[in-house]
């Protein structure tokens, strides 16, 4: 028996407990998002005020929203995917009794979430900019946009998001959610800490994020993504944020990421039916 | 050899009451052994001690020399649990085979594929084609196959017609001809009892009986009676139609209608006592 049929078993079993819907989640999330930008689009592929002309809905807006939707959706799914694992006394027999041990099906669960869930993510939304494209609404995006989703949903939202949710499904108590949430809070008052003993700090990065790209204002301090019509990548300050507290960011996210993935662990090697 | 080692185990479901307290049972391999309690009284939590699912609030559980509760892959390939309701994938029969058999160093795909013809199953249909009473054909089937040194088995016959509980009886004891060792959790010990070699009564908590049926039928009486026995006269009635099947702590007595059901109403409600109990089998 190798370990890769293993895999592919609760690979199997992963796809088997997921409701089917919830891979058109993204997809849809997204045409929503995008029919509604060419509902309102204008002549230009901007859409605007009608009274005073003003842009309110440009395309890295619409691209901000379509990617927080969906990282939101695989959120979603994610964590119901591995929870449905766990809360279904069936499957956890299943899964318990299955002659692997706790680390390997530890491993194969994170694993069959980090697979399947880009792998709709890129699908879904690489059909939808397909539509886009024939529909000829193209000329709205660079011509590598078809890059920016599965950059976007495919990484970045596992890295930071993923990983910890898939923490929380498989602790499963509320006890410890609270507990992980409090760990989010505490990172969060981390950065605080940090930008608030260096000022500079956040205005680096919201500077740092103008040099980017061209920044959408969307009001006096909330910030989209960018998206540049040449070389640059649209990016969210929060994006930015990584890019430029690079230690704080990466230590606050492996220590989160790490302590929530130790909870989901022992959560797993505790788990009873 | 002894299979399983368990001491003063209690288990307890959150902060609630105990469902087992201070139980002890060892058990030696190679036999067939059914498992009976009353409704709620902590059989399947006893499997799940057994296999692992359930972690004992205090006691000692030992199982194939291994503790369960670590569970270890080396531990797990050499055991099966088949719960009362298990979950199926939805594939057909022989994609099962294929998929969950490597798992067990003993699995014979040569059986399994034999086990589904004996039970009438066609390995190609999809299991949601199946009815409830074939999918349990096919987790019997599998459960048989894996040839796993213990087999936990939780209510194998629910679901089944008569010809299936036949079937079930039959392969279970070609299955285990190699000396495995198997536990049936079930309240239809009729239906099991032509297979089985000893009886665990679980009853208050605690392994109330453990016996060997044969040697228990030549300790006892079976006999029909038309009179309902005396109470504190040593014997248990059970109205049956026509009168009453009295058991009693007396061979001379004969023994034509020997009744694992009536044995076992005895026992919990504390009306007979065996006159050597036995504490291993």
């Amino acid at each position: 028996m190798t370990s890769f049929n293993r895999f592919k078993l609760l690979l199997l079993r992963t796809w088997q407990l997921s409701p089917r819907w919830y891979f058109f989640l993204p997809a849809v999330t997204f045409l929503g998002i995008n029919t509604f930008g060419i509902l309102v689009d204008g002549s230009d592929g901007f859409p605007r005020f009608q009274d005073t002309d003003e842009v309110f809905l440009s395309p890295s807006i619409l691209l901000m929203l379509f990617t927080y939707a969906s990282t939101i959706s695989l959120t979603i799914i994610g964590v119901h995917l591995v929870s449905r694992h766990f809360r279904n006394d069936q499957l956890k027999t299943d899964s318990l009794t299955l002659p692997v041990s706790n680390k390997q099906l530890y491993v194969m669960l994170l694993l069959s979430c980090f697979i399947f869930l880009p792998f709709f993510g890129i699908i879904s939304n690489t059909l939808i900019f397909g539509i886009v494209k024939l529909i000829g609404l193209y000329g709205l995006y660079p011509r590598w946009a078809w890059m920016w989703p599965i950059f976007s949903i495919a990484v970045l939202p596992y890295m930071m998001i993923m990983i910890p949710f898939i923490a929380f499904a498989l602790i499963q108590s509320k006890q410890t959610i609270l507990w992980g949430l409090g760990v989010f809070a505490a990172g969060a008052i981390i950065i605080a800490t940090i930008a608030n003993w260096n000022p500079d700090f956040m205005n680096s990065v919201n500077l740092e994020a103008e040099n980017i790209g061209q920044l959408a204002k969307l009001s006096d301090d909330v910030y989209g993504p960018t998206l540049g019509t040449d070389s640059s990548v649209g990016i969210s300050p929060f994006f930015a944020t990584f890019s430029n507290g690079w230690s704080t960011s990466i230590f606050f996210l492996l220590v989160t990421t790490g302590l929530l993935l130790a909870s989901g662990w022992f959560a797993l090697k505790n788990r009873e039916v | 050899m002894m299979i399983i080692n368990i001491n003063k185990l209690s288990v307890s479901y959150g902060r609630g009451e105990k469902v087992l307290d201070q139980l002890d049972l060892r058990l030696d391999s190679g036999s067939i052994t059914a498992l009976a309690a009353p409704n709620g009284e902590g059989k399947t939590t006893l499997l799940k001690a057994i296999c692992g699912l359930r972690f004992p609030d205090s006691g000692n559980v030992n199982v194939l020399g291994f503790e369960p509760g670590k569970r270890q892959a080396r531990f797990l390939e050499q055991l099966y649990f088949l719960p009362a309701e298990p979950n199926l994938p939805a594939w057909t029969p022989k994609r099962i085979g294929t998929y969950y058999g490597p798992f067990y160093p003993n699995f014979s795909d040569e059986l399994f594929q034999k086990c589904l013809a004996d039970f009438s199953v066609d390995p190609d249909k999809m299991i949601g084609k199946l009815s409830f009473g074939q999918q349990r054909r096919v987790q019997l089937a599998f459960a048989l196959a894996v040839r796993t040194e213990l087999l936990l088995l939780d209510e194998p016959t629910l679901g089944l017609d008569i010809a299936g509980k036949d079937q079930f009886r039959r392969s279970l004891i070609q299955a285990t001809e190699d000396g495995q060792t198997v536990i049936i959790a079930t309240h239809q010990l009729t239906e099991v009892e032509p297979v089985l070699d000893n009886l665990l009564v679980l009853h208050e908590k605690k392994i109330h009986s453990q016996l060997n049926i044969g040697q228990a039928y030549e300790q006892l009486s079976f006999t029909l009676s038309r009179q309902e026995p005396k109470p504190f006269d040593g014997s248990y009635g059970r109205r049956v139609p026509g009168g009453w099947l009295v058991v009693k702590n007396d061979y001379s007595s004969g023994n034509a209608h020997p009744d694992l059901e009536t044995l076992y109403l005895a026992l919990t409600e504390g009306k007979l006592k065996l006159q050597e109990p036995q504490t291993t089998l």
